[in-house]
Order: structure tokens, then C-alpha cells, then sequence
């Protein structure tokens, strides 16, 4: 067993990878849509529908092998490499589901908010960044875990699109050792590790963010 | 070579259809199995003897935490060595349909608990039988809030039957592999793909939603 | 947000009321700092500002009293833009808020870079606070100042300091809304809206979500604030008491029209009207 460690890890590294660079694009793409959602231009709005419908509503590993065996076919021409595909296949498919979730948590700011800023004289654009956003992202951070969780789970599936991740070792070494209960079993092991550390780091950004907001004593 | 081929797109349709009832079928098996077996875990988590709640909350949560892929192999290629050898389809089938068990297990205990302590306690004062409380009180009013989520994960588990396409199951995302690794064109059978799951998520989608309206959920 | 004025249908350039009163100075609004000219708004079918006429002289302290549903917060409410109104016309420190002249002299509805010149001048104070929860009691005083006036974080700092002791939290600095009573968030509320050194302050009901022993130190620094700033003050609120020994004016307002108004004095010594009269004695009874 100890010779299999080292190879997994291997593809686990690149699973953590991946699944970090993929949950950036996919927050940064969620912000993006669901201000696009919410805005009062109507293609802007429209565009925004039209792209979390489509993404949500086709399996990820069509969108992945998209991406991968049609892009560098005519009309498009474009090449990406596995690891590119990946974090981008990823990204735009959960940041589908992250646009509702952030639809969701900006909504629930409160009304007050906005009339405070506008008392205040602060432009639309301050009022968002600096007021509505950073209450939005705490409200965002319980259903954004699962999501994230999600994405790391959904990354198993780029082992298919030939991406050496931690899935893609583990069959690697099942068809040279057969060894296949313990590879496997591992490979769970580690998935669920990974999951749990998703959940533990998502949990210290949340005590970060809510810093001042718990009830605390009067002092 | 021109951008999309109609001559070829009618060409491949038969076995993409073809696949396609595949999908369907595995779905549907893999529904079936899923809000059955989750009903069992649900209790089971639910239940107040610590030997069957915790080690049921440990299988769930493990398995919502990790890949469907890899469940799937692990049925596939792990059972073997066992004696125990299922098909490709039989393996995808009981993988998808254990994985979303778990989900939905989680979807009941909801349900359940969304129904009043007032009920609970009742039943007890009147000193109902367990499986007839559940039947005839608790159940009856746990199902509306479920059924919602329930279609939800119907169109979670279509979506995801490309994954069994990693063990040859010929779903129809395989079928649009087969079809466009023989003459090398992928555009027309993988687009395919994506709008038959469009396509069917959207109408899936807005059936729930008549439900939900239904149910004066919304 | 800003309604077109419908009072405006006329051919541009024309000789209409509107361009040729701006040509020329107004009288009253020449005195007043804030003036209210007809203003309508309705919701749907519901009229909740009926042709409003208010004039408030610079410094001037207005109370604002009358039963719920009457329309007292809509009238801060449009006054803080807020809320857009139907017909009429407001105007601040000289300065149309709704509208503004076009290139011809003839007035059209504002922009909103023109909105906010004229808003900067008006500050408000809310019921329920509206405290940012996710930043202390000095960043909320501190974060309007930085981000709009562009000041520099030191200076405002400075500023901030200095209006939190004058409300009476020098100690709460680095407390978060959570961590404040009502009475104080209020207060922090008050530093935060002077902050940004308007001309006018309005306050909407700013003491009916407090505990009754808590409406002593928000009403203590409202008297302070009178006392030592030349602040013009709109205030909406429910406290006779604090109306009939602090206002120049009250306002008496019933169904989205100023019924009666006058001194303390007159008002709740010598109410006139019949409404005026039955609101008053249902207070009463009700203290």
C-alpha cells in the first residue's frame, strides 16, 4: 500500500488544484451573473438567463467533452489543454448554480441597507461593493460550501477528458495492481478529507466575515 | 467541411434515440431505488438507537461527500473479488441510485421534521404503534413539502447518467462518443447530447414547478 | 426613480409657469431651504401626498405629527429621494431636487449626478437604524465620508471621533451594531448621517423602535444637536412631549395634507381643527 500513497497524493494534488482555481472562477462568475440577473438592461438580463439556464441544465460531463473534443474542431479551432477545460468546464458550470445562490443572498439584504447608502450619498457602485456585497457573501457561505463540495465531487470527472486528477490515478493503479479495493477505498478516504476540509476552511471564512455580527456581551 | 451537417445529424439520430431510452430507463430504475432505499436511511438516521442512527449518519454523509465516479467503480471493479458481479448497466443503476439515496434520505429527514412536534406528541399520547403513526399521521403531511426537492433530484440524477458512460454503459453520451469517434466529428452528436438533456431538464424543471403550485407550495 | 413632471407637457421654450418662474427669483423660496410645491405621489390608486405645500426657513426645527398612514414618513422619504413623486415640485437650498434646467432653461427631470449634488445636503435618520452590521460604530461613521467625499481615512477618523463623543459613545468605537443597544446604534446612527455635514437633518420616528428608557438619550442629543448646530430639522415622530418643548413648528398631518399647523403652542394648547383636536386627545389617552 505504501507504494500507492505517492501516486495518489499525485492526483489528489491536482484535484486540490483544480478544484481551487475552478471555485474562484466559478464565485467570480456566480457575482457576475447574478448581477447580471438583477440588471435593469434587458440583454444584459436575458444574457444572464441564458447562460445559467444552458449550464445548469446540461450534465457537466457534456459541457466538459464540449469543451474538450469540439472546441479544436472547425468552426471554433481552439485547442485548450485538459487542465484548462477542466477549470473552465467547471467553473462556469457550477458558477450556473452559484448565480442563484448569490441571486438569493443579495436579496435577502435587508431594504434598510440600500436606504441608509442612499441617504448617505453613496453611488450604486460604492453601496455594492462596500455595503451589499460583503453582507450578500456571508449569506452566501452556507449553501456556497455545498456547492464548492459539489465542485470538488464534480472533479472526479475529468479523469474522463484524460486529466491525470486523483480519480484518474486511482484507475491507473487499479489496472496495474488490481489492488482494487484498497485504491479505491483510499481514493474515497481522500475525497472525503478533502471535502471535510472544504467544510472546515469554509467555516473559518464564515467566523471571518460574521466577525462583530454574533451576538457578543455588551461591554 | 461545412459547419453543421444535417445529413449527418440524421444520420446518427436512430442510435442516439436509441441511447437515449437507455438514459431514460437507468433514471427512472435509479429514481426508484433512490426514494425507496432513502426512505429506510431517513428513518434510520432518525431512530433513537444509537447503534442504527450513527453508523447510517456515517454511510450517508460519506457517501454525499464523495464522487459518484468512484462509487461506481467501486461496485464495478471492487465487488468482483467478491463474487459478487453486476453488468455495467446493473452497477451504474444500483451506484446512481445508492448515491442519491443518500440525498434524498436527507430530503425526508427534512420532511419529517418539518412536521409539527405537536403531531409527534399527539401520536404518542394516543399511543399509536410506530408504523402505524408514521403511516396514517406523519407521513400524509411530511410528503407535500417533499415532493418538490424529490423532482429535483429526478433532474440531478438524469443529468448525471454521463458518468456511467466511464463503466460503457451505452447512455446516450456514450453513443454520442462511439458515434463521433467513428468519423471524427463531435460537434453535431455531443451538441445533440446537451440540448436531448436541455431539453428535458427545462421541461422536467417546469413540471415541478407546476407541482409546487399544485401543492400551494409557491 | 424621478417621475416625469406631468405638469411639464407644454412645448419647451414656451412661456410655461415653470421656465418663467425660474427665470426670475421666488420670494418664498428665497427664505426657505426647503420647499415643497404641490407635491402628489400616489401608490396605485392610494394618494399618500396630496398636493403638499411645506416651506422650512435654514434652521428651522419641524415636527411632524399626525396618525399612521397619514403620510409623515413620505414626505422624508421623497424629500431624501428615496421614493419619487408623482407631480410638484421640491426644492433644496435654492435648487430644484427633482428637476433640473436643461441646456434652455426649461426644467426636466433630474440625472442622477444632479440628484446627488442637491441630496448631499440632506442627512437622515431611520427607525430601524439601518446600521452597517458588518463594520464598527467608528467605520459607519467613517465609511460615507471616505467613499463619497473622498476624504482621507486619518481625517475622517479624527471626524468620526469627535462625533461619536459629541453623541455620547466615545467608548464604543471598536463595538459592532451587535454588540450596541438600541439607544446607542440611534446614536451612532445620528454621527453617521452628520458625517457627511448636511444642511438638513431629518429624523423618522427615529425613537419608536426604542425601549422607553432608551428614547432619553437619543432625544438628549436631538436637543443638543439643536442647541449648538444651526441644523434645519424634519422630524417625524410620536413624542409630544419632546415636540411641544423642542419645535419651532409643528406640523399636524392627515391624510397626505398639512391640516394645521403652528407653534408648539397654538397646536397642542389651542388645536383649531377638529382632527387636530381628536389625534391630539387619542394620544393623550393613550399616555
Amino acid at each position: 500500500m505504501a507504494e500507492l500513497i505517492p501516486l495518489l497524493l499525485q492526483g489528489a494534488w491536482i484535484t486540490i488544484q483544480i478544484t481551487f482555481i475552478g471555485s474562484i472562477l466559478a464565485i467570480v462568475v456566480a457575482i457576475l451573473a447574478a448581477l447580471g440577473r438583477l440588471s435593469p438592461w434587458r440583454p444584459l438580463r436575458w444574457f444572464s438567463v441564458a447562460y445559467i439556464e444552458l449550464f445548469r441544465g446540461t450534465s457537466l460531463l457534456v459541457q466538459l467533452f464540449w469543451l474538450f473534443f469540439v472546441l479544436p474542431l472547425p468552426p471554433f479551432n481552439l485547442e485548450l489543454s485538459a487542465y484548462t477545460v477542466a477549470i473552465v468546464g467547471l467553473g462556469l458550470h457550477i458558477g450556473a448554480y452559484g448565480a442563484e445562490v448569490m441571486r438569493g443572498a443579495i436579496g435577502s439584504v435587508g431594504k434598510g441597507q440600500y436606504e441608509a447608502s442612499t441617504a448617505l450619498n453613496m453611488t450604486p457602485s460604492t453601496r455594492f461593493r462596500r455595503i451589499i456585497l460583503p453582507q450578500a457573501l456571508l449569506a452566501a457561505i452556507a449553501p456556497g460550501t455545498n456547492l464548492l463540495i459539489e465542485l470538488l465531487k464534480n472533479t472526479s470527472l475529468v479523469s474522463l477528458i484524460t486529466l491525470s486528477d486523483l480519480t484518474f490515478r486511482a484507475r491507473q493503479l487499479d489496472q496495474a495492481t488490481f489492488e482494487t479495493l484498497t485504491i479505491f477505498s483510499l481514493t474515497l478516504l481522500l475525497y472525503f478529507i478533502l471535502a471535510q476540509a472544504i467544510n472546515f476552511a469554509m467555516r473559518g471564512v464564515e467566523r471571518r466575515l460574521s466577525r462583530g455580527r454574533l451576538r457578543g456581551g455588551l461591554s | 467541411m461545412n459547419l453543421w451537417d444535417w445529413d449527418y445529424v440524421w444520420q446518427i439520430l436512430p442510435d442516439l434515440l436509441r441511447a437515449s431510452v437507455n438514459t431514460l430507463g437507468i433514471t427512472l430504475v435509479g429514481f426508484m431505488i433512490a426514494v425507496v432505499l432513502g426512505l429506510f436511511l431517513a428513518v434510520a438516521r432518525r431512530s433513537q438507537k444509537a447503534w442504527l442512527s450513527w453508523p447510517v449518519t456515517l454511510v450517508i454523509e460519506f457517501i454525499r461527500s464523495t464522487p459518484l465516479l468512484i462509487q461506481v467503480y467501486f461496485l464495478y471493479y471492487v465487488l468482483p473479488a467478491y463474487g459478487v458481479n453486476l453488468t455495467a448497466m446493473q452497477a451504474g443503476i444500483l451506484g446512481i441510485g445508492l448515491h442519491y439515496a443518500c440525498y434524498i434520505a436527507e430530503v425526508y429527514r427534512g420532511g419529517l421534521d418539518s412536521v409539527a412536534r405537536s403531531q409527534w406528541e399527539a401520536v404518542t399520547a394516543l399511543n399509536f404503534a410506530p408504523w402505524t403513526a408514521y403511516r396514517t399521521i406523519i407521513l400524509p403531511q411530511a410528503i407535500r413539502p417533499i415532493l418538490p426537492p424529490l423532482g429535483n433530484y429526478l433532474v440531478a440524477m438524469l443529468k448525471d447518467t454521463p458518468v456511467l458512460s466511464a463503466i460503457t454503459v451505452v447512455e446516450i453520451m456514450q453513443q454520442a462518443k462511439n458515434v463521433g469517434s467513428e468519423s471524427f466529428r463531435y460537434l453535431e452528436p455531443i451538441t445533440l447530447v446537451g440540448l436531448f438533456f436541455l431539453a428535458l431538464s427545462v421541461a422536467l424543471a417546469y413540471l415541478v414547478r407546476r407541482l409546487e403550485v399544485r401543492l400551494e407550495l409557491r | 426613480m424621478i417621475t416625469p413632471v406631468t405638469s411639464l407637457t407644454a412645448a419647451p421654450c414656451s412661456t410655461s409657469p415653470i421656465t418663467q418662474a425660474y427665470a426670475a427669483p421666488r420670494p418664498e423660496s428665497a427664505q426657505s431651504i426647503v420647499n415643497f410645491k404641490d407635491v402628489t405621489k400616489r401608490y396605485g390608486n392610494f394618494t399618500v401626498l396630496d398636493q403638499l405645500n411645506l416651506s422650512v426657513a435654514p434652521g428651522e426645527k419641524v415636527a411632524i405629527i399626525g396618525p399612521s398612514g397619514s403620510g409623515k414618513s413620505t414626505l422624508l422619504r421623497v424629500l431624501m429621494t428615496l421614493e419619487g413623486i408623482d407631480e410638484g415640485q421640491i426644492e433644496v437650498d435654492n435648487q430644484f431636487l427633482t428637476h433640473m434646467p436643461n441646456r434652455q432653461g426649461v426644467l426636466v427631470p433630474a440625472d442622477a449626478s444632479h440628484v446627488r449634488k442637491v441630496r448631499a445636503k440632506i442627512g437622515m435618520v431611520f427607525q430601524s437604524f439601518n446600521l452597517f452590521p458588518h463594520m464598527t460604530a467608528l467605520q459607519n461613521v467613517i465609511e460615507a465620508p471616505v467613499q463619497v467625499l473622498g476624504m482621507k481615512p486619518a481625517e475622517a477618523r479624527e471626524r468620526a471621533a469627535g462625533l461619536l463623543e459629541l453623541v455620547g459613545l466615545g467608548n464604543k468605537f471598536e463595538h459592532y451594531p451587535s454588540q450596541l443597544s438600541g439607544g446607542q446604534q440611534q446614536r451612532v446612527a445620528i454621527a453617521r448621517a452628520l458625517a457627511m455635514r448636511p444642511k438638513i437633518m431629518l429624523f423618522d420616528e427615529v425613537t419608536s423602535a426604542l425601549d422607553p428608557e432608551l428614547c432619553g438619550e437619543v432625544l438628549n442629543v436631538i436637543r443638543k444637536l439643536g442647541a449648538e448646530h444651526n441644523l434645519t430639522m424634519l422630524m417625524v415622530t410620536h413624542q409630544m412631549g419632546f415636540a411641544r418643548e423642542f419645535a419651532d413648528r409643528v406640523c399636524f398631518f392627515y391624510k397626505g395634507q398639512i391640516h394645521e399647523q403652528g407653534t408648539p403652542q397654538q397646536i397642542f394648547e389651542n388645536p383649531q381643527k377638529e382632527r387636530t383636536c381628536a389625534f391630539l386627545s387619542a394620544v393623550q389617552e393613550a399616555n
